[in-house]
């Protein structure tokens, strides 16, 4: 029998989370309201959880902000500052799309954008300020991947048809198989920034550890954990990388062979 | 003429409502009687942000959608805030002014009965400045004699008609 590993349970979890969103509206519609709202605004048993990104631009652009939606904003926040962006690897639905689309054979497992994931953080600061300074609405929103899947699941049972954002899934997939190593998540996608700034925060976190003394492939490059990360990073970095996800096929992989990676709460090296 | 669109009951100004906006969809499924819609199409000012067609299916001023808004774009009001728009009755259209018949379906239907619709010696309808504009009767009017402005468009009305 196979055995269930921690890469089993994240496709599960993100299968369930993919296949929730597509019943959740539906049940709503019968008055049964555990969960309310999509991925940029969630309620889950009456606890808020929102979108940190969607929370700054609203209030960069207003200078105020709910209670509900600031209480959203600091949950998520949390969550990532304890679990890192576990979102990305766990729960967001495009994030299984995209692990698919990386299991296609033509599909390179790693891009090469030297500071990429800095020129995204400049660019998006640049457009919430901008924008908010210009009094805006929360646009960034509409690059927001698993908020267009949950919003079309809505429309769908709500209008009964489907919004022309949903259009940008299958672009954004062109684009992943085009560039490999998740091109959308680390390079597009914006809302993955606060929640990476949320998870440099705490000096003790949840995070990916190396035992240097254990491990059975040092001399390898690159390595079969790093040939897993769905970022193509190298899990043996002295600083583990804030793009982490916590998603733990590094851990699987290694497992095979030195065990020489694993998952717990540790300070940054 | 164009197509009316409101914005939900509690929106009030729409550039404060839109900066406010998150498209979450909360109110769209709090709504009762299906009249809120989410936006469609790739604008991204307002993609994904909710709308009334009161031509299909009016507001009936429940006032479910403002508690469900996590962040205040729509604010929890009373009906007589709603502040959707206003309406207005073309005497020369209805059946009851013209005498045809004693209609009354836009007061019948009315959420403030008696306050934004009143019936003058009983039997003439009047729209009060209590209205807020969902749009019920605009849509029940078996006449179309009711035009209905939405809140971001009522100072060009004002205007014309002064």
């Amino acid at each position: 029998m196979m055995k269930m590993n921690r890469k089993h349970a994240r496709r599960a979890c993100q299968l369930l989370v993919a296949l929730s969103f597509i019943a959740i509206p539906w049940i709503n519609g019968f008055d049964i309201r555990i969960v309310t709202g999509n991925l940029l605004s969630l309620e889950i048993f009456g606890i808020p959880f929102a979108d940190p990104l969607a929370a700054l631009q609203v209030w960069v652009s207003t200078w105020h902000m709910s209670s509900t939606l600031a209480l959203g904003a600091i949950l998520s926040l949390t969550l990532a500052a304890i679990m890192g962006p576990v979102f990305c690897a766990w729960i967001c639905p495009y994030g299984l799309i995209a692990d698919l689309i990386q299991k296609l054979p033509f599909v390179k497992t790693r891009n090469r954008l030297s500071k990429g994931g800095v020129f995204k953080a400049v660019v998006v600061g640049i457009v919430v300020v901008g924008l908010g300074v210009m009094e805006f609405p929360p646009v960034l929103n509409q690059l927001s991947l698993p908020g267009w899947y949950t919003r079309t699941m809505q429309t769908l049972w709500l209008s009964g048809t489907i919004p022309v954002g949903l259009w940008l899934l299958p672009v954004a997939s062109v684009l992943d198989m085009a560039g490999g190593g998740h091109i959308w998540c680390r390079y597009c996608c914006p809302q993955s920034l606060l929640l990476q700034a949320a998870g440099m925060m705490l000096p003790n976190r949840f995070r990916v550890n190396y035992d240097t003394s254990r491990c059975t492939c040092s001399d390898k490059s690159p390595s079969p954990c790093m040939k897993s990360c769905p970022y193509g990073l190298d899990p043996r970095e002295r600083n583990i990388h804030p793009e982490c996800t916590n998603c733990g096929d590094c851990v699987v992989q290694c497992s095979h062979f030195g065990k020489a990676l694993s998952q717990g709460f540790a300070a940054r090296k | 003429m164009s197509t009316v669109k409101l914005l939900p009951p509690g929106a009030g100004d729409k550039k404060r409502f839109l900066q406010n906006c998150i498209h979450c969809g909360k109110c769209v499924e709090a709504c009762r009687f299906d009249a809120l819609k989410i936006t469609e199409g790739l604008d991204p000012l307002t993609a994904g942000t909710p709308y009334i067609d009161p031509e299909k299916a009016p507001c009936f001023l429940c006032m479910h959608c403002g508690p469900a808004c996590p962040t205040g774009a729509i604010s929890a009001t009373e009906q007589k805030d709603a502040d959707m728009g206003a309406a207005f009755l073309d005497k020369n259209l209805c059946y009851t002014y013209q005498g045809a018949i004693i209609c009354r379906t836009c007061f019948e239907k009315c959420p403030m009965r008696n306050t934004a619709i009143i019936l003058e010696n009983g039997y003439l309808p009047v729209i009060t400045d209590q209205c807020v504009g969902c749009g019920v009767c605009f849509y029940v009017c078996p006449r179309q004699a009711i035009t209905l402005i939405p809140r971001e468009r009522i100072h060009e009305k004002v205007r014309s008609e002064a």
